[in-house]
Parts: structure tokens; C-alpha cells; sequence
């Protein structure tokens, strides 16, 4: 009910995000046209681009023609790629998801086990290590660290490439080698993502897991004989994740929105390079385009997080 | 008798972490004056360290370079990009000083950089953490005091400013609006206030339903007082531990937007600037771009060092 409840909504919350988002844009000075850097462009030219892309209209007349071309699930043409919004959309979702996915997995695994490890012997050596080695990273800008990275494992080990999805010319090569290749350009991007995603992971588990060991439900079962290992994983774990779930839920946009600063500075063709290139050029129907899908991936993974929550806490299930 | 209890660790270690950068970034200029001045030419990208000779001239020029001989009459001042031969006479002062942390790619000194910038961007992250903290204040508190309208069209409110991709948000408000401090406080108040507002209305409406509180509404206790008697000291907890680990997130926010060329006009050193100008350089040298990510760094983990230290009290 309440599902269906929230769902009814999203519609009207999407509008009012596109419509605030329009008004932005609008108020931004200058149009796509006045973004061509063309010396021979003559300013007739200029005039003549303006009306081409409907951008004399006016605010209201361009809002209500886009929504009306929404009406007919129509997001326009892209003035900066020369493509629907829709393809331009589509081919920059996969590497997004693909990069996005890879780190929020990574987050997950490492940030569960570096808490685990921490909160078998909470004080402990191991635990102070990981607590300041979680501590540091998560002050970390992530812009810095991929910049130490690429100095590293690109400019001077060599390893790893640096920018983009592929190398030059690895649409020839065969599947096998290309597959490689793609593993070998997502490992820094999505280490760096999930690296700093898991540092903040591990502290957050890390607190919820010690609160759980306190409660009376953990000596009741010290106490029935319980071994410490089936303690921790199963009747500390379980209740320390219905937070993290929540947390994991509002991170998903992210899968769908990107990391601006991640892919622009590996080049990575995806939502947020796109959002950026888009908002920089003053692109409307793209930043429109992207707006949309990202506030639906907003207001559908905090739908997903309390589904989850629920599902890890049956205190909160609706009876 | 009530038992002192004693102060977490980490909410010392992150204030004393604090305090320091506090003392540092306002006391610390005026110890650098006279700095060294910026010459391009003889001192651009030295490693951390480095003695400088300070040259005045005549003409009023002023010359650094880690590399001053004398020979006879003439003073040669050596550089990556430039030699020069001056007249001895025409040199007015000459001083050494030190480059504790080296310099950037225009001869600038880099612990001078750093500490002006950081006077930048710890202000801009507190102040944007006040803006967020009185409209999250103001929002938590109406939704859960206003009654069931104010309530709804205020908190799907929050759903709507949350449903915002933050960052194009700001992309598109830094293309808008003339690029300045001032600016960037109201951008990100206004974007990271929903957390607040949230967490307040939760608390808020948790300690309304409490008997002392429905015993002082129902006795004829004035609105104002219940508010500043039961509920501020029941949310204060909660809302300072978020403001600290606020300011952390402010501050990186802030980097973020200088590292993309969204923040302050790039003769502005704030730290997510100096770590992008940095990293123009990073194959020829490692400290433009490295000490001031730590420094951001130090800054965030000693807010969430105090965030943490308060969820202990």
C-alpha cells in the first residue's frame, strides 16, 4: 500500500525536479548557441542555430515544449552529441552502471568484512589499525587519490591505463583480449570508488555492529553457549544491517548518476562525464534528459532502502 | 552524587587537531611576512625544503631563486627558466628564507598558499554548515510542530530536494551565478540541509509524545518555552554529531566544486584548487599536488574524529 502510496508520487516529485532544473537552466546566461566557439560563425548564423533549436521561444515556450514532447516519452535531440537524448543516454548508462556497480560491490564486500574483522576484538591491535586506516581514507578526496593512482600505476609503474573504456584500436581485437582490456581500465576508477566508499562503510557498520554486541539478546545467547563466530555473523550482523541497507539503498542513484568528478577524471563516457559536458555547453534537453533519469533513481532507491530495511528488520514491516 | 564523566578521546584529538589548523591558518600568515614573493622565472616547483635568496632591486623587482653566487661584482641568480646577471650594486636587500613545503608551478610558496587557502575553505564550510543547520532547524522544527499539512507538503518537500542530482545542482548554480565565496556558502547551505531537517523532525516528534513534554503543553507553557526547555536540549545531541560530520562532507564538497573550476576564480588558493593546479604538474613534481589533499584530509578526519567524539558523550 504505502509502496504503491510513494510510487503514485514519483511522477509529481520528477515534474518538480525538471521543472526547478529548467528554471536553472534557463537562468543560466547564454544558450547552446552562443557556446560554439566557431570564429566564422557570423552572428546571422548564430541567430538562425537560436531558431533552429527553438531557443528564441523563450523560457515558457521551450518548457512547455519539452513537456509536451515528454508527454509522448520524447526527451529531444541532443544539440552537443547530435543524437536523440535517448541513445545519448542509453550508451552512457552501461558504463556508468558497469563502473558504478564494480565499486558499490567492492564498497560492500570490503567496507562488511573490514567491520567483522574489526568487531571480533573491538580495542584490539587489528582493530585500531583498520580503524584509523578507515578513518584516513574517508578524509580522503577521491579526486586526489586518483590522481596518486594515475601517477603511480599509469605514469610511472605503467601497470594500468589511465583514461577511457578501451584502448585505442581494441574494437579489432578479439572478444577475449577485449574483455581484458575493459577489466584493465575499470580497475582504477572502480578501486578508487570503492575504496573510499567502503572506508566510510566499514566506520559506519563498525559503530552499528559494537551497538549491537551490547544489547541483551547477544549475552542471552553467550550465555546459551553460542559460539563467538555464529555470534558475530548471524546475530550481530543481521541487526547491524538494516542501517547499512538504507545507506546502500541511497547510494544507488549514484549507479545510474555517476561520479562527475571519478569520470571525468578517467574519462570514463558515462552519466556524469555527460551531465558535465552537458551543463557546460549549456546542452538543455541533455541536462533535462539526465535530471530526469537521475531524480527516478533518487526516488526509487530510497524506495529500494526502506524495502530492504524492511527486510532486515521485521520491527519495521508493516503488518 | 553525578559522576564527572570523562571526555571522549576522539572528541579531544579532533579538537586539538582543530584548534591547530585554527591557529595555523590565522596566525600563521602573519609569521610568514614577508613571505617570499613569486618569481616564476627562478623559483617555480622547488621541492619542500629549499633555502631561497630573496633579492631586492633597485628598479623594484624582486628576485627569488634557490641558486644566488656572487662572483666579483656581479650576482648570478639561476633558475629552471631563466639566468641572470645583475650588477651588484643595483641589489638593495638580500635575505634567505625558507620554503618549508616548496613551491607551485609560479613560484609560489606553497605553506603561504595553503594556509590562505584554508582560511577559505574551513569559511566557507562552516558557514555553509550555519546555512544548513538554521534551514534544517527551521524545516525540522515547522514539520513537526506545524500539523499534518505543513507536515506533508514540507517533508515531500525534502523528498523533492533530495531527489536532486546535488552535483549537477551545483554545476548548473555555479554556471549561473557569479563564481564567489558568497555564493558557494548559500549553494552548499541550501544542499545539505535535508539530512538535518529529517533527523530533527524525527527527534522533534519523538519528544513531543513524551509525558514531561505533553504535561508542560497541556499545564499552558508558552510555545517558545517548550521549544528552548524540552525540545533544543533534547535534539542538541543529535544535531551537533551531524553538524560535525557536516562540515567534514562541506569541505570535501567544496574541494570537489574547486577541483572541477566550479568554486572561487582560480587566483582564490583554495585547497580543492591547489590539488587541481597540482595535478598539472604531477609528473615533474609531488608536493603541489599532495599536501594540500592531505591537508584537506587532516581537516575532514578531525570533524568526524569530533562527530564521533559527541555520539559518545
Amino acid at each position: 500500500m504505502t509502496i504503491l502510496r510513494r510510487l503514485a508520487l514519483l511522477p509529481l516529485l520528477v515534474l518538480l525536479v525538471a521543472t526547478v532544473t529548467f528554471a536553472v537552466v534557463q537562468a543560466a546566461p547564454g544558450t547552446y548557441a552562443d557556446t560554439i566557439d566557431n570564429p566564422r560563425l557570423t552572428p546571422a548564423a548564430r541567430t538562425h542555430l537560436k531558431a533552429l533549436y527553438g531557443l528564441d521561444q523563450g523560457a515558457r515556450g521551450q518548457y512547455f515544449h519539452w513537456l509536451g514532447a515528454l508527454a509522448q516519452g520524447d526527451l529531444g535531440r541532443s544539440f552537443l552529441f547530435k543524437q536523440p537524448v535517448a541513445d545519448v543516454i542509453a550508451t552512457a548508462l552501461l558504463p556508468t552502471i558497469l563502473l558504478a556497480g564494480t565499486a558499490l560491490a567492492m564498497d560492500v564486500i570490503l567496507g562488511v568484512l573490514l567491520a567483522l574483522i574489526s568487531a571480533r576484538r573491538p580495542g584490539g591491535w587489528i582493530d585500531r589499525i583498520l580503524t584509523i586506516l578507515s578513518l584516513g581514507v574517508y578524509g580522503l578526496p577521491s579526486f586526489w587519490l586518483a590522481g596518486l593512482a594515475i601517477l603511480l600505476f599509469s605514469l610511472t609503474l605503467g601497470w594500468l591505463p589511465a583514461s577511457h573504456m578501451a584502448s585505442v584500436g581494441a574494437d579489432r581485437w578479439a572478444a577475449g583480449a577485449r574483455w581484458l582490456d575493459l577489466v584493465r581500465h575499470l580497475i582504477l576508477p572502480a578501486s578508487i570508488l570503492g575504496i573510499v566508499g567502503a572506508a566510510s562503510t566499514a566506520r559506519y557498520l563498525r559503530a552499528s555492529l559494537l551497538d549491537v554486541r551490547r544489547s541483551h539478546h547477544i549475552l542471552a545467547a553467550r550465555a546459551r553457549g553460542i559460539t563467538e563466530s555464529r555470534i558475530l555473523w548471524v546475530h550481530t550482523l543481521r541487526p547491524a544491517l538494516g542501517p547499512l541497507v538504507t545507506l546502500i539503498g541511497l547510494s544507488l542513484p549514484v549507479l545510474v548518476g555517476g561520479s562527475v568528478v571519478i569520470e571525468t577524471i578517467f574519462s570514463w563516457p558515462g552519466m556524469g562525464r555527460i551531465m558535465w559536458q552537458a551543463a557546460v555547453a549549456r546542452d538543455i534537453p541533455v541536462v533535462m534528459g539526465c535530471t530526469l533519469v537521475g531524480a527516478v533513481a533518487v526516488i526509487l532507491g530510497s524506495l529500494v532502502a526502506d524495502l530492504l530495511y524492511a527486510w532486515a528488520d521485521p520491527r519495521v514491516r508493516p503488518q | 552524587m553525578i559522576a564527572r564523566r570523562r571526555l571522549p578521546r576522539r572528541l579531544i584529538a579532533g579538537s586539538i587537531g582543530l584548534l591547530m589548523i585554527c591557529c595555523a591558518i590565522i596566525l600563521g600568515p602573519r609569521f610568514l611576512e614577508p613571505g617570499p614573493p613569486s618569481d616564476p622565472a627562478h623559483s617555480a616547483l622547488l621541492p619542500p625544503g629549499t633555502m631561497l635568496t630573496v633579492l631586492e632591486l633597485d628598479d623594484g623587482r624582486t628576485l627569488v631563486s634557490p641558486l644566488v653566487t656572487t662572483v666579483g661584482n656581479l650576482v648570478i641568480v639561476d633558475g629552471p627558466y631563466s639566468r641572470e646577471e645583475i650588477p651588484a650594486t643595483s641589489v638593495s636587500s638580500r635575505r634567505v628564507v625558507q620554503s618549508w613545503l616548496g613551491t607551485d608551478r609560479y613560484g609560489r610558496d606553497l605553506l603561504r598558499l595553503m594556509l590562505l587557502g584554508g582560511r577559505l575553505s574551513l569559511m566557507i564550510a562552516a558557514l555553509g554548515a550555519l546555512v544548513s543547520l538554521v534551514v534544517g532547524l527551521a524545516i525540522g522544527l515547522s514539520a513537526a510542530t506545524g500539523g499534518r499539512w505543513i507536515d506533508a507538503v514540507l517533508m515531500r518537500g525534502v523528498d523533492a530536494m533530495m531527489a536532486f542530482p546535488t552535483l549537477l545542482l551545483l554545476i548548473l548554480c555555479a554556471a549561473v551565478l557569479d563564481p564567489g565565496p558568497a555564493t558557494l556558502v548559500v549553494l552548499l547551505g541550501l544542499t545539505s540541509w535535508m539530512g538535518l531537517a529529517r533527523l530533527v523532525r524525527g527527534q522533534v516528534l519523538s519528544v513531543r509524545e513524551r509525558q514531561f513534554v505533553m504535561a508542560a503543553r497541556v499545564s499552558g507553557t508558552p510555545w517558545y518555552r517548550v521549544w528552548s526547555w524540552h525540545y533544543l536540549p533534547e535534539i542538541r545531541g543529535p544535531v551537533a554529531q551531524d553538524v560535525a560530520l557536516r562540515l567534514g562532507d562541506l569541505v570535501l564538497a567544496e574541494a570537489t566544486l574547486s577541483y572541477l573550476g566550479l568554486g572561487l576564480p582560480p587566483t582564490t588558493p583554495t585547497w580543492g584548487l591547489l590539488v587541481s593546479e597540482g595535478h598539472r604538474v604531477m609528473m615533474d613534481a609531488w608536493w603541489p599536488a599532495t599536501l594540500p589533499g592531505l591537508a584537506i584530509a587532516f581537516l575532514v578526519i578531525c570533524f568526524a574524529l569530533i562527530g564521533d567524539g559527541i555520539q559518545e558523550l
